[in-house]
Formats: C-alpha cells, structure tokens, sequence
C-alpha cells in the first residue's frame, strides 16, 4: 500500500503539523514593547463572579477614565497565594494583588509586595486621617505600609428584643457591663416549653478567639499577644480574668448552651436559640431575614474599657510591577469605590459612616457600631497566627468544658503561642 | 521484528498507561512526599532543607522538668484518636454480618432492604456528615429526642469529649455497614449448602453450624474487610472534619486532620509529609502483621503467596 511505503515522510509531516503552532506562537510578545501599547494592569483576586460584580463595573469605568485596560484574573482561594508565590518569583505576578489580613505577614517577608508609604505621603488627595485607626494599622505591617483600607468587620453584640421584651427587661445600652450581661444572661435563660430541660439561653459563650473572646481579654485591660507581637500575653491576671468570667457563665451560672452549639451548623442566635451573643457584623446580612423575632445590636457590654475585634481587607502592589504609579491609581480607586459601595462591613473612610447607617436602617441601633469601631482592635496577626489561635482556642475550649481552670488553660495556651511564635 | 520482541512489546504497550500513571500520580510523589519530610517548606518560600528535624520533632521525646516528655505530644494524642475510632471496624463487620445473615434468607422485599442498607456508602461523605450533625445536637437532635421518650438524658453528643468519639463511630458504622454488608452477601452465597445439609444430617443446631461452618467459610471476606477497614479508618477525616472539626477540644482529631492542618493551614508541609509518612508506616505495619498471621485462622490460605 501506499501508506507503508511513504510512512517515514508522513511521521514527519504529522510531527511538524503538531510543533508549528509552538513554533510561530511563541516570540509575539517580544515586539509590543513600544511605548505606543496601551497600558495593561493585571490584577488577581480569589472572589468568584458573583462577589466581583460590583468590581467589574468600577474596572470599566476605570479603563474609561484612563485608557488602560484591565484584566482580572481570578484564582480559588485555596491555590491564590501558592500561585501569587510562583508567579512573583518568577517575576510574572500581577501588578495589583487582593490581600487579606491573615496573609500579610507571610506575604511581606518573601519581600515581594511594593512598600507604598512613599507614594501615599507624595500624594496630594489620600490622608491617613481620613480613616478609621484600626483601619490603618491593618494597613501597615512591621512598621511598612503595604495597603490602602477598605473596609472594616468588628464583633459586635447582638441581642433578641422580643425575648427581653416577654422577661420584661431593660435593653441593653452603651454603659453596659460584664455585671449587666450577666444579670440579664440569668434572667433570660430558661425552660419556655416546660419539658424541664432549659431550651432558651442568655448568652452564647464560643471557643472562637476572633467573635468569641478577644474582645473580652482586651475590654479588661489584658492582651492575648504582646505589642510587639514577639511573645504570649493570654497569661497576664487580666486576660485570666476575661476568660475566668467567660468559663463561669457556662459552668457556673450556665447560661450558654454547650461548646458546640457555636460549632453546629445553624446559627443559635438566628434560630432563636440565645438571647444575646458578640458576633462579626457580617451577620447582619444573615439576621436582617429574621422574621421570628425582633432583634437589635448593642455596643458589646464592657469592663474596664470598651473593645472590639476588628479585621479588614485591601489589596498590595506587586514589587517588581512596571506599572508603579498606574498600580497606586487603580489601588486608589478600587478602595475610594470600596467605601460607597453596599456593605456588611463599615466603610474605612470616616466620614463615610453616614451611609453605613443608611445601608443598614433596618436596624434601629446601628449607630452603635460606629460607637463600637473607635475600640476596635486588631487580631495581632504574625506569622503563625492560624497555628496558635487554634491552640490557643483548643485550651479555651477545655476551660469551657471544665477539664482546666482558665488560669491553667491561659497557662498552657501562652506556652503553646510561644513555641509557635519560636518556630517561625 | 522477531516475533517474540514484539509479543512483549505490544504486552508493555497496554500496560503502559496504567504504569505511566501510577509512577506520576502515585510512586513519585509518594516518593516526592518522603523526600519533603527532610525539609522546612512553608509552601510560599523554598524548602529548606532540615535533615531529620521533622521526624525526630515528630516521634522523638525530650527530658523536662526531669521527666521523659514527647516533642510533639499532639502527634501521639491523635494518634491515639485515630485508634480509638478504629473501633468503628469490629461493629461494622458484626452489624453487616447480621444484616447479611437476615437478608440472605428468601424474604418478600429484600432486594428494597439491600438497596437501603447501600444507600449510606454510595451518598456522599459530607452530606452524611451534615445530617448526622443535626441528629447529634443536644436539644433538638432525633437522638436525644427519642432517648428522652424513654426516659433517658441524651449527653451532649458533639459536645463533650467522652462522646464525640462514640459518635462519630455511630456514624461511620451506619456509613459503612451496607458495603460489607454486599461482601458478607456475596461470601454466603459462596458457601455449598451441601455442607450445611450434611451438617444438618449430623445433628448440628443453627448455633454450631453457624460456628462451625458460616464463619471459617466467610473468614477470607472477614480477613479482607478488617484490612480494608483497618486502612480506611486510620485515615478518617471527611467525617470529623465535617462532624467535629476535630473538636471538642481536639478529642476528636485524626493523624489526617493534622496534616491537613499542617499542610494547608499551618503553612509546615514538610512536617505534614512526615507526618503523613508516619501514617503509612503505621498501615504497613498493621497490614503486614495481619497477612503473616492469616495462615492461623484465614480458611483457604495455606501462606504461600
């Protein structure tokens, strides 16, 4: 046949078939280096479309605005910063890069995202004042600004109107205090269907650091980590205290449900389960579809001073981006529309607090998170932070279920932070 | 081409995919894995290289306070989890055994009872977890709810440390039941009935032949479910991981959960593939223990391979 005769020069022609789209594909890029090509930015996030519509309209306006193009590239979270590591030491990482707070400090000692303290003092518009102060500190790490803030998500106390209403009491206010909370937690916990186990509780008590407790170590006086995030604070008497208080309202005066109903699928709060609770405000999406019951927010009730948790967002430039002030501008824009655009989080930029209030109107006491964010305190996130909040929380959790006092559990917890802060 | 060269050419050609694929999705990077346990990566910067510090961290002890102290007393905590849930193995192998002896009678309506009893392998893992999530809660549960009816005080399931163990173990026998329960099915029908008949002739009670003749005859596929059993449970984590999160207060952690920890929360991966090393050893171990010691009760198996 003819086939078996000719089957040498038709390998080859089948072979160069398949290579010559490598051959005349590759080299293109190399001729568009003239300054005439418009400038493209290229910026990653791991929020999939539905999270970026808001986004994608600003981009548009933006390319409008300055005839620059923009790409977005989407990652899933789980492979976003494995892939930014990659690309950057490959000197290919897009020019602007969605950070979130827990990944700064890994981020920024691979020395690869751009210290933007100088173009934010050259520039003429942006203020740091402008901002809430937990709001810059996030920004900053190791002392070098990195981020522009957007928006903020504090913990704060929600409570359950139409329960204080049937026990006939008084709403919880501004001057609220541990003895308040207790008062009232008694109060609200009891058996409402008479089967003679207690069914309605007064206040949630969660093993999470973030909503659970850090808010209560720092309202009386104590840190988890110490200022210069180098070593363990949890055992410090006042910080012992904080958790000592939490641990007696479940073991003591019980009135929390167990440790796992703050685990368990399905909100205790939103099922009507608990009368008050500290939690983040991106709850609120979530609790404005209540329709059992009434429900309001409160500043979390306080000991020796007011605090909250707080953690926000931004975005960081690429290092060795080509596009320095063109990556500044479009960081600029994205966070200035961050702070108009519908939220559950408080819009960094103060005087932007109005809206916040607009947004959420269906809740009568909202202005009382803008009370609440003057407190806000960071997480203290180092390097590690994932490893030793969740020791820290697995001893808070024996404390809670009785195996430790909280003394010992603060103890345990501290050395448990230290060896993971020595690891690092 | 001589013909016998290409007998054995055309032969490695058919398996060559197969090889191919076990040597870059299973040999390599298992091989790859051992290699990583010698080194510090913390996924964002390069590995670096640490010898033996992660295995020595990992098995070794140290002297505090005068007394013999584990490195990383986590490890043999969890460990120690990942056995206690192997229990889960026994009690599935009994529940399908009683299952299959009731289903491998002539009854109305058995192929329906075989098809439920399937269901829970063939659903997936996490929906499972869900479910049973909500059947453990404390005050609303279906559990405690019927406990209740009859006049017991149902334990915080997920709650405390005692129980959550115990129930995860409910859940992955009820999970795991039905499949054995098809292997204990398909090891009956095996069985001549003629053995059964002349037993019968010589008088032998349900009891004894049950002893005598159902269970050496059903020993292979007993043998054959411990081991896989055995594997499966030693790497336990969708469950816990939907169920408990490891909690309470880690007493529900497995070795898997620490290396997913490890690997993908805690940024140690090189600890996380000594860790997950750590585990197959173990595996290997109780493997190689059971298949030397199938000659003594295993019927059909004469140690020859």
């Amino acid at each position: 046949m003819a086939i078996r005769k000719y089957r040498c020069a038709i390998a080859v022609a089948v072979i160069a078939l398949l290579l010559a789209p490598a051959v005349f594909a590759g080299g293109d890029g190399e001729d568009d280096a003239a300054a005439q090509e418009p400038v493209t930015l290229r910026v990653s996030d791991w929020r999939g479309d539905a999270g970026l519509v808001e986004y994608y309209a600003w981009m548009t306006e933006f390319e409008e605005n300055t005839g620059m193009t923009i790409e977005t590239e989407v990652t899933p979270f789980a492979e976003y910063f494995t892939k930014l590591q990659t690309t950057a030491a490959a000197g290919i990482a897009p020019d602007l890069w969605n950070m979130s707070s827990a990944f700064l400090p890994q981020i920024a000692e691979l020395g690869v995202i751009l210290d933007i303290g100088d173009l934010v003092d050259q520039d003429p518009d942006f203020s740091w004042d402008d901002y809430h102060e937990v709001a810059v500190e996030e920004s900053f790490y190791n002392g070098v600004a990195y981020r522009l803030p957007l928006g903020l998500f504090p913990a704060i106390f929600y409570y359950n109107k139409t329960m204080f209403d049937e026990a006939g009491l008084d709403y919880p206010n501004d001057d609220w205090n541990w003895d308040d909370l207790l008062e009232a937690a008694l109060a609200l916990t009891r058996d409402t269907n008479g089967d003679g186990t207690v069914n309605q509780w007064g206040f949630l008590v969660s093993k999470a650091m973030q909503v659970g407790w850090s808010s209560f170590v720092w309202q009386n006086g104590g840190e988890i980590i110490n200022q210069a995030k180098t070593a363990a604070a949890i055992d410090q008497p006042a910080s012992i205290e904080a958790i000592q208080f939490l641990v007696d309202l479940m073991n003591v005066h019980k009135v929390s449900p167990g440790i796992e109903a703050a685990e368990q699928l399905g909100d205790p709060f939103l099922t009507g389960q608990v009368a008050m609770t500290v939690h983040g405000v991106w709850k609120l999406n979530p609790y404005s579809g209540i329709e059992d019951f009434e429900w309001d927010v409160a500043m979390i009730p306080m000991q020796r001073q007011s605090a909250t948790s707080s953690i926000g967002g931004g975005y960081t430039i690429f290092k060795d981006t080509e596009y320095v002030s063109e990556a500044f501008e479009l960081m600029k824009f994205i966070t200035e529309k961050s702070q108009s655009q519908k939220s559950a989080g408080i819009p960094a930029k103060i005087e932007n607090m109005d809206l916040y209030f607009e947004w959420w109107d269906n809740v009568p006491n909202i202005a009382a998170i803008g009370r609440m964010i003057q407190f806000g305190h960071t997480l203290d996130i180092t390097l590690g932070w994932n490893e030793w909040r969740s020791a820290a929380e697995t001893e808070v959790s024996l404390a809670l279920l009785g195996r430790k006092t909280a003394a010992e559990a603060a103890r345990d917890a501290a050395k448990a932070i230290n060896e993971v802060l020595a690891r690092q | 081409m001589k013909r016998k060269y290409k007998d054995y050419l055309t032969a490695y050609a058919f398996i060559a995919p197969n090889i191919v694929a076990f040597l870059a999705f299973i040999l390599i990077p298992v091989a790859f894995s051992l290699y990583m346990s010698l080194h510090e990566w913390k996924l964002l910067v390069e590995p670096d290289w640490v010898g033996l510090a992660n295995w020595i961290r990992l098995l070794w002890f140290h002297v505090e306070d005068g007394r013999l102290v584990a490195n990383d007393p986590r490890y043999w905590r969890y460990l120690g989890n990942t056995a206690y849930l192997l229990l889960a193995v026994p009690f599935t192998i009994v529940v399908a055994l009683i299952f299959a002896l009731l289903l491998d009678q002539p009854l109305k309506g058995r192929v329906v009872f075989r098809t439920i009893f399937i269901l829970p392998v063939v659903s997936s893992t996490i929906a499972v977890a869900v479910v049973w999530s909500w059947l453990f809660n404390t005050e609303f549960g279906l559990i405690n709810m019927g406990l209740r009816f009859i006049g017991i005080r149902g334990p915080a399931w997920l709650g405390t440390i005692e129980w959550a163990k115990p129930a995860v173990i409910i859940m992955m026998i009820w999970k795991q039941a039905g499949y054995n329960m098809l292997l204990c099915l398909a090891g009956l029908q095996n069985i001549p009935s003629q053995l059964y008949d002349s037993a019968a002739i010589d008088g032998a009670g349900p009891w004894s032949r049950f002893r005598y003749i159902t269970l050496p005859m059903l020993s292979p596929t007993i043998f054959f479910m411990v081991i896989m059993g055995i594997i499966a449970g030693m790497q336990a984590f969708n469950s816990v991981f939907v169920l408990t999160k490891g909690g309470p207060a880690e007493s529900t952690t497995t070795l898997v959960y620490y290396l997913y920890n490890n690997g993908f929360q805690w940024f140690r991966m090189g600890y996380a593939s000594a860790v997950a090393w750590s585990l197959l050893i173990i595996i290997l171990v109780f493997t190689l223990i059971q298949w030397r010691y199938r000659t003594k009760w295993v019927y059909g198996e004469t140690g020859k391979p």
